[in-house]
């Protein structure tokens, strides 16, 4: 009887120890030093060093004109900036010109004071699209704001599917023939 | 007697029990075990290609609209459109109820071949997927990161397989109409997909044995400039943060699926730390600018090897209304203001004219910079990955190219001499910058080094001042930071020690001007990184300071 349950746990630890190197997936190549940096980093595209130094999401109501000043940060030292705001469908922008240029002489902030309207609730985007100039060199870069107006909306989940329909289909131009 | 047999048949009994006990557990080992590569189908070997009395072959091409750029290399022109081959991706045949019957991959021209049941009605689905199963491997996806990351796939209709062979080619229609995009945009995911596949063909045949980590390259029509929400496309850039690269799809903003400049950059920086090395700290940059040596390495490289991969030097990136404008730079271009280390335009000129050379090499051949990007003395340098570790180790490596790339690398203004850029004599315009690395010893004077935001913050040349230190035998020490007495503006020291890129100490400030701590060090040469934390938070970069620290090092 003793042999039997001795007998019994040599085959469950057997198993077990089959199980897990049976499980053991492939592993990378582990031959690479972790670099310093082990938090994750963006690293994004080249572009215009201009960046959003303002909130980048906006708070406001509907069907009530919002202040709001986008500021904005370079770090060219000189040369012309243009500037385009152009606003999603559902905002409209009531003060301000919606083009500019700005003479940078200097490592600087631009403040631009906007007032926008927005006749309903929804989530909705402020896009501003830069060109700098600097003699022969042009950068462009495109940044938004983020209008959020009215309440948030909880997110509904969306596209639950099981894992093995996971797919987003695109239609095709097909061609069939026999040969 | 009776009782011998119960006990026997007891016996038998447990006997019975254990050895279901030991078939359930080999049965489960062995099922629940199956290899890597995640899709059924894919860890198998792909399906028969030969026709049998009961089954008919079933072949075609899968294409795509390719958009190119201008002859001026700003803008797309949707007017010279081209149909390209899906290369290198996974094609299914599905029957009616979503079952794989038959699966393989496209050709280099984009064609496949399967054997299938004569009779059954099945459509063709192609996965905007790169799969290898076998040494070296890859799994590369485009995916929807507003529809829970779902796999984007083009599929045909249902049509029986008839009784004899036949034909279905596949065309993803870009979806543009001379205006807009009124269509869906087939196209994009597979022309970010063919670039990954140049990259990776490019990377293989220079001589990579090395499996790579499966990576999502997440692009949707809602990925745009604001920056908030990735599931609701507020991606800000295209950008790679270490798990995916997420790409704009922002029609008549900004797109990136035609610009395969900006794919490959990204894709270098996932080269960076599957195969190479990159001590990099990120953050906003751009040609021109003064930066970290370490980025301007990571970012100079990324911009030269997207243009490497494509033999184009002129990198391009389309926006705005109807995809017209956007921006170029030549990446191999010499001439420039700001040239030295810190520059990713003179990094990116170096690196590209040193491939593109015939001077005592071959031309336009990715070999040698793969040898030494992807060596092993490459990625355990002790110094901090940057032009000069290049450099040093092609002097080790492949000594009959030095003198090219010591050529370009005058040519930009750069004149160290080894790993740690010694007799460097381009401070780009900041004293404070020579030596590149300064040197410390055990119990010896203290040494000073300043920390400013001349030239911006966080990732900037002068932020951030470099330290050898070296440990002869293993020994308990402690490292302190403090303000110099003649130095009266409000600082936050902080420190991180690094062996051989790896960060082995932290120091993080929490008393004004001063910072220390206590660690043991094994025998080795290590680096400090010391800087003033006010200069590293992006915050108040119009006001510019810099601030200068005595550095001590004592055994306990």
């Amino acid at each position: 009887m003793a042999l039997f349950c001795n007998l019994k746990k040599v085959i469950v630890i057997f198993s077990t120890a089959l199980i897990l190197l049976g499980c053991h997936g492939k592993s990378h190549d582990v031959s690479k030093q972790t670099s310093a940096a082990d938090s994750p980093l963006k690293k994004a595209k080249p572009g215009a060093s201009v960046k959003l130094v303002s909130a980048p999401i906006i708070f406001m109501n509907s069907n009530q004109q919002t202040p709001v000043d986008i500021e904005i940060e370079t770090s060219e030292t000189e040369g012309d900036l243009e500037i385009d705001f152009i606003p999603t469908p559902n905002i409209n922008i009531i003060s301000s010109e919606s083009h500019h240029v700005v003479t940078i002489s200097r490592y600087s902030r631009i403040k631009f004071p906007i007032t926008l309207l927005a006749p309903s609730d929804g989530r909705f985007y402020l896009k501003m699209n830069f060109r700098f100039r600097n003699g022969e060199s042009f950068s462009s870069q495109t940044l938004a704001l983020i209008m959020q107006v009215g309440p948030e909306t909880k997110k509904t989940l969306q596209f639950k599917k099981p894992e093995n329909e996971k797919v987003i289909s695109l239609p095709a131009e097909e061609k069939i023939s026999s040969q | 007697m009776q009782k011998i047999i119960l006990m026997h048949q007891a016996y038998l009994s447990r006997l019975a029990s254990l050895s279901t006990v030991i078939i359930l557990f080999t049965f489960l080992c062995f099922t629940g075990c199956g290899g890597g590569g995640g899709n059924g189908p894919n860890s198998k070997k792909s399906s028969s290609h030969a026709s049998t009395s009961t089954s008919v072959i079933l072949s075609g091409k899968i294409t795509y609209d390719y958009v190119p750029h201008n002859s001026d290399f700003i803008g797309l022109d949707y007017t010279a459109t081209e149909r390209r081959p899906v290369r290198g991706a996974m094609v299914e045949l599905l029957d009616s109820v979503g079952e794989v019957k038959a699966f393989t991959s496209t050709t280099s021209d984009g064609a496949y071949s399967v054997a299938v049941e004569q009779n059954i009605f099945l459509k063709v689905r192609v996965k905007a997927q790169l799969l290898n199963n076998s040494s070296p491997s890859w799994d590369f996806k485009v995916t929807d990161n507003t529809a829970n990351n779902a796999l984007y796939v083009l599929e045909g209709s249902l049509a029986s397989s008839g009784t004899t062979d036949s034909v279905r080619d596949l065309h993803a229609s870009s979806g543009w109409d001379g205006f807009g995009y009124p269509a869906p945009r087939s196209a994009a995911p597979f022309a970010i997909l063919d670039s990954i596949y140049v990259g990776l063909m490019r990377v293989t045949s220079a001589g990579n044995t090395k499996s790579l980590r499966p990576l999502e390259l997440r692009w949707s029509t809602k990925n745009s400039a604001a920056d908030g929400d990735y599931t609701m496309g507020e991606i800000g850039t295209s950008f790679y943060d270490g798990s995916a690269i997420y790409i704009l799809g922002d029609a008549n903003y900004d797109i990136d699926e035609y610009d395969p400049h900006v794919l490959l950059h990204e894709w270098g920086h996932y080269l960076e730390d599957e195969l190479f090395r990159s001590d990099s700290i990120g953050g906003d940059h751009a040609d021109g600018k003064f930066l970290d040596m370490r980025v301007a390495m990571s970012e100079g490289f990324a911009n030269a090897f997207s243009g490497i991969v494509i033999d184009r030097a002129n990198y391009s990136d389309a926006s705005g209304v109807y995809q017209a404008s956007g921006f170029t730079f030549d990446i191999a271009k010499k001439s420039r203001i700001n040239k030295g280390y810190f520059s990713e335009g003179s990094i990116s000129s170096i690196l590209y004219n040193f491939y593109a050379s015939d001077e005592n090499k071959t031309a336009n051949d990715f070999k040698p910079l793969f040898q030494i990007l992807s060596s092993a003395s490459y990625y355990t340098n002790e110094a901090m990955i940057s032009i000069y570790v290049f450099y040093s180790e092609l002097r080790k490596q492949i000594p009959q190219y030095v003198s090219v790339l010591q050529a370009l690398m005058r040519e930009q203004s750069i004149w160290g001499e080894d790993e740690y850029g010694a007799n460097e004599s381009n401070s780009g315009g900041l004293a404070i910058q020579l030596p590149i690395y300064k040197e410390i010893l055990v119990n010896g004077y203290p040494t000073r080094i300043c920390s400013s935001n001349q030239y911006g913050e966080q990732n900037k040349l002068g932020n951030s001042q470099f330290v050898k230190l070296n440990i002869t035998q293993a020994v308990q020490l402690s490292v302190h930071v403090e303000k110099s007495v003649d130095i009266n503006t409000y600082s936050k020291p902080e420190f991180f020690i690094y062996l051989r890129g790896a960060q082995v100490g932290y120091a993080e400030n929490i008393e004004a001007d001063k910072v220390s701590t206590s660690i043991k060090l094994s025998k080795g040469n290590y680096v400090l990184e010391i800087y003033d934390k006010i200069y590293r938070d992006n915050e108040n970069s119009t006001s510019k300071n810099t601030s200068c620290f005595d550095v001590y090092v004592i055994a306990n």
